[in-house]
């Protein structure tokens, strides 16, 4: 732990700060306003700050600034100062230096962020040689040997993020997120800098992968000496690796304080906002409808895909393998479990995307297996869902306007200028209020909360009776899920929906969720309120995720 | 299944599909020709001739029995590699391609390296300073290169360099007053084998021109292709990436970027190669190089049946060899790709 909290602008502590930010001014080409106003920031050597805020506050705009890796044309003024040096100040050679060396850099997208032509140990061995000043003493060494000794380096950082030394010579899509993300950090932590910026380092980890990607990361940077700016929209997991947290608003510091005391007794008005959404988010905890009219009854469900096999010994990959599980009008049920348990699998034979190989599905009494035709249309419209990403499923070219009303012209329930009337209603109870200034937007034009209104809206137009929910909310940032997850409650009561919310997020499903239930390799292992599973978890899996799961600390009562 | 046995089953499955296209090519060009207006006979006696010598004649080339009965004898000969004889030489269809593919492949291919080289040195060279004036003039070559109309470029070529200037013959393959070197009908490789220096000159000088031309007309391809994609793969994250890891600018455009961008630089390569052969109709034609597109021509305008099918057939089955070598290289330089 840090000592006593400095004010905004305090004087630097006794030892020399890694980073020191005053009054920084940065301003994007093109953009009116700039992105940073006068922030102040300052990091001593071994520090843990995260640096949270609203989206839009300028969060990464403060990895980039510190590495000078603005855009073209962007200005940058006030006082940067990094390991001593102004980066601003620097001539080419030394600030090629001064990133990798002085500053590690871990990006959020694992996906876009390697080289796909290049092999896992030649990233390595790319960053190792560039620096080969910095680490490699010896100045006369032959090219053999040389190539040598970076080849250990390299090997010895795999080693040590838990990356098989089997693994150097393959290609970045042959490695999941986590791994990737892991090889990042291998990337940026190579040369041991003084300060290791993460700008939403697992923002796109499920939460299992997440807690064991930030461990491995704050261990190396313990190990290494290095201090760490983490860059995050996520209270609770800033509060879990970090020692401080600063709240920025607006490119400005806001407040500034330990994680325990921001957490629990937060000062100004924003970080109350933003710590009450988070806790909104976490719980919530209301017992289900009693005695509400069953809705769906799943019975022995199995899904099973077909593997390539030879005729007479088929093999199944048994994503869902006996779900049995009755959900009421009204209530929410959450499906956790860790990547590939079949939960998204679960939603995908529900809404008939993927093969069923036995056990029945009851909507309202009646089994859909034994239904065909028009009888069986008709009784889908009835389950909708809603994906993880609003962005990928609506048609970039279709106003929002029309991709709402476009389910009603496809089962020609109403003529074109009804379903236009329909979707305006829908807007409006989605929240996207005047409908009048939203219809006509495409959905590039919208925020990422938005975008995830007009997915619920269209969903909703056919009048569901159930709702799928599949990580509807992951991929927004804290106060937004928030906010969505309340408009989903409110639906949910003004139309007696049946929700299936899944998550990988235990916490969020017990504070949503009326039940939880925990798959494992297809099955139900674990089922009951989530505030209990949080409390004794019984099954193995549901451990790991209660334990992977970065939570508010309690408020004192 | 290890990589090498992938890329091997994936090579015989494209290559299993070859013998089809072929096959529905043939079919077509046979169609075709039949449903195109114009008669062998007229073009071979004029429309003067005696009703009796015209029927004679119809009978001795075939062209009297039912186009099904044509069709098989086509098919069939086609399968014993055998194309026929040319309708108004009675060459064998086969000698006249051997005569003239090489040519054609040696105008081609000359052509094809000349673009490659000037196209990508010019799409490289806006890199340094992006809408810099060097990118723009970049970019004003490859549209204008691109939008030029064949014909009309090989004429003022032509003007200038062999009229005018007199620097280089206007047309031909070799000079008429030299004997051509023998071998394997590639003029470069069989001059150069045969160590004879006058030969070499004359093939070159021929060469020249056309070879010129095409490749200026190619070479625009080449500039947008990697001119476009090198910006992207430098604008991408794992180049931004590269970047903060304190990578020289050098190694950032050489080893991230660049191979990033060539890779569909490659691809439309192939798709090139299929396109080159229309305009190495209008440049052949022009030049008067005997090469396949030049015989082409001439056999269409005589209704020469055997000939044009052969020639087509002959072609289509190159572009289907190289856009299987194109589709392997791709695969081999891209670990992404599975079969």
């Amino acid at each position: 732990m840090v000592d006593e909290p400095s004010a905004p602008a305090g004087p630097p502590p006794a030892s020399q700060p890694v980073l020191r930010i005053a009054n920084l001014v940065v301003r994007y080409p093109l953009s009116e306003r700039p992105t940073l106003n006068g922030l102040d920031l300052s990091l001593a050597p071994g520090d843990r700050l995260a640096l949270v805020g609203p989206s839009g506050c300028g969060k990464s705009t403060v990895a980039r600034a510190v590495q000078q890796l603005l855009p073209q044309g962007s200005t940058c003024s006030g006082h940067l100062e990094v390991a001593g040096v102004d980066p601003r100040q620097l001539k080419r050679p030394a600030l090629r230096r001064l990133r990798g060396e002085a500053i590690g850099l871990v990006f959020q997208d694992p996906m876009t962020r390697l080289n796909p032509l290049l092999t896992i140990g030649e990233h390595l061995s790319d960053t190792l040689e560039a620096h080969r000043a910095h680490w490699l003493t010896g100045a006369a060494m032959g090219a053999s040997r040389r190539r040598r000794a970076v080849r250990q380096r390299a090997e010895a950082l795999l080693t040590r993020v838990g990356i098989g030394l089997d693994r150097y010579g393959s290609y970045p899509h042959e490695f999941s997120g986590g791994m990737r993300q892991r090889l990042a950090i291998a990337l940026a932590l190579a040369l041991a800098p003084k300060l290791v910026v993460a700008d939403e380092p697992t923002t796109s980890l499920d939460v299992a992968v997440a807690s064991q990607v930030m461990a491995e990361l704050t261990g190396l940077c313990k190990e290494a000496g290095s201090a760490l700016l983490l860059i995050s929209h996520d209270l609770a997991m800033a509060g879990r690796w970090c020692d401080r947290i600063a709240v920025l608003d607006q490119g400005r510091l806001v407040e500034e304080a330990p994680s325990h005391q921001l957490l629990t007794a937060p000062a100004s008005p924003l970080a109350r906002r933003l710590v009450s959404k988070a806790r909104a988010r976490e719980g919530l905890h209301s017992s289900g409808p009693v005695g509400a009219p069953l809705l769906l009854e799943l019975e022995e469900l199995r899904s099973w895909h077909p593997l390539p096999s030879l005729p007479w010994q088929q093999r199944w990959l048994k994503a869902v393998d006996g779900v049995s599980l009755r959900l009421l009008e009204g209530e929410t049920i959450g499906v956790v479990g860790a990547s590939g348990c079949g939960k998204s699998s679960l939603c995908r034979a529900l809404m008939g995307l993927a093969p069923v190989r036995g056990g029945a599905v009851r909507l309202q009494g009646r089994d859909l297996r034994q239904l065909r035709g028009r009888e069986l249309r008709r009784a889908r419209r009835r389950i909708q869902m809603v994906f993880q990403d609003p962005l990928a499923c609506l048609n970039p070219q279709m106003p929002v306007g029309e991709a709402i009303a476009d389910p009603l012209l496809i089962h020609r329930l109403a003529s074109r200028h009804a379903a236009r009337q329909r979707a305006r209603e829908l807007m409006e109870a989605v929240g996207l209020t005047p409908a009048e200034d939203f219809e006509h937007r495409r959905p590039r034009q919208l925020s990422g909360g938005q975008q995830q209104r007009v997915a619920i809206a269209r969903a909703l137009i056919l009048e569901p009776k159930v709702l799928l929910c599949d990580e509807s909310v992951s991929m927004l940032d804290a106060e937004v899920q928030a906010d969505v997850l309340a408009l989903l409650r409110r639906l949910q009561a003004d139309l007696g929906l049946g929700l299936l919310f899944v998550t990988h997020d235990l916490s969020v499903a017990s504070g949503f969720c009326h039940r939880v239930i925990v798959l494992d390799g297809g099955r139900i292992v674990e089922e009951g309120p989530g505030a209990q599973l949080l409390r004794h978890p019984q099954a193995a899996i549901t451990r790991v995720l209660v334990d992977a799961c970065p939570r508010l600390p309690a408020l004192a009562a | 299944m290890s990589r090498r046995n992938e890329l091997l089953r994936y090579l015989g499955a494209r290559l299993a599909l070859a013998p089809l296209m072929l096959w529905l090519i043939a079919s077509l060009v046979f169609l075709l020709l039949r449903v195109a207006p114009g008669d062998p006979i007229d073009a071979l006696l004029g429309p003067k001739a005696p009703a009796a010598v015209r029927a004679a004649l119809r009978q001795q080339l075939g062209l009297d029995q039912p186009l099904t009965v044509q069709y098989g004898h086509f098919i069939s000969n086609l399968l014993h590699g055998d194309l026929g004889l040319s309708q108004a030489s009675q060459e064998p269809v086969a000698g006249i391609i051997r005569q003239s593919l090489p040519a054609s492949l040696e105008l081609g291919v000359t052509a094809l390296l000349l673009a490659a080289v000037v196209g990508l040195a010019v799409g490289f060279s806006g890199i340094a300073r992006p809408e810099g004036k060097l990118d723009l003039a970049g970019r004003l070559y490859g549209i204008g290169t691109y939008a030029l109309p064949p014909f009309w470029a090989a004429m003022l070529v032509q003007l200038v360099f062999a009229v005018w200037l007199g620097w280089l013959p206007v047309g031909g393959r070799f000079p008429p007053s030299l004997l051509p070197p023998t071998g394997t009908g590639f003029y470069l490789l069989d001059s150069l084998r045969a160590g004879n220096w006058s030969q070499l000159q004359g093939t070159v000088r021929h060469l020249t021109l056309p070879a010129a031309t095409l490749g200026l007309l190619l070479s625009g391809i080449f500039d947008n292709a990697l001119r476009l994609n090198l910006r992207r793969a430098l604008a991408s994250d794992y180049v931004e990436a590269a970047r903060s890891r304190g990578l020289g600018e050098a190694r950032v455009v050489l080893r991230h970027a660049l191979p990033n961008a060539l890779l569909p630089v490659l691809t439309i390569t192939g798709i090139t190669v299929a396109s080159l052969i229309g305009g190495a109709l209008l440049i052949e034609v022009t030049f008067s190089w005997p090469g396949i597109a030049f015989r082409l021509q001439e056999a269409i305008s005589q209704r020469d049946y055997p000939v044009v099918q052969g020639i087509v057939v002959v072609v289509a089955a190159l572009v289907v060899m190289v856009t299987v070598l194109v589709d392997l290289l791709v695969a081999l330089l891209d670990p992404r790709i599975r079969f």
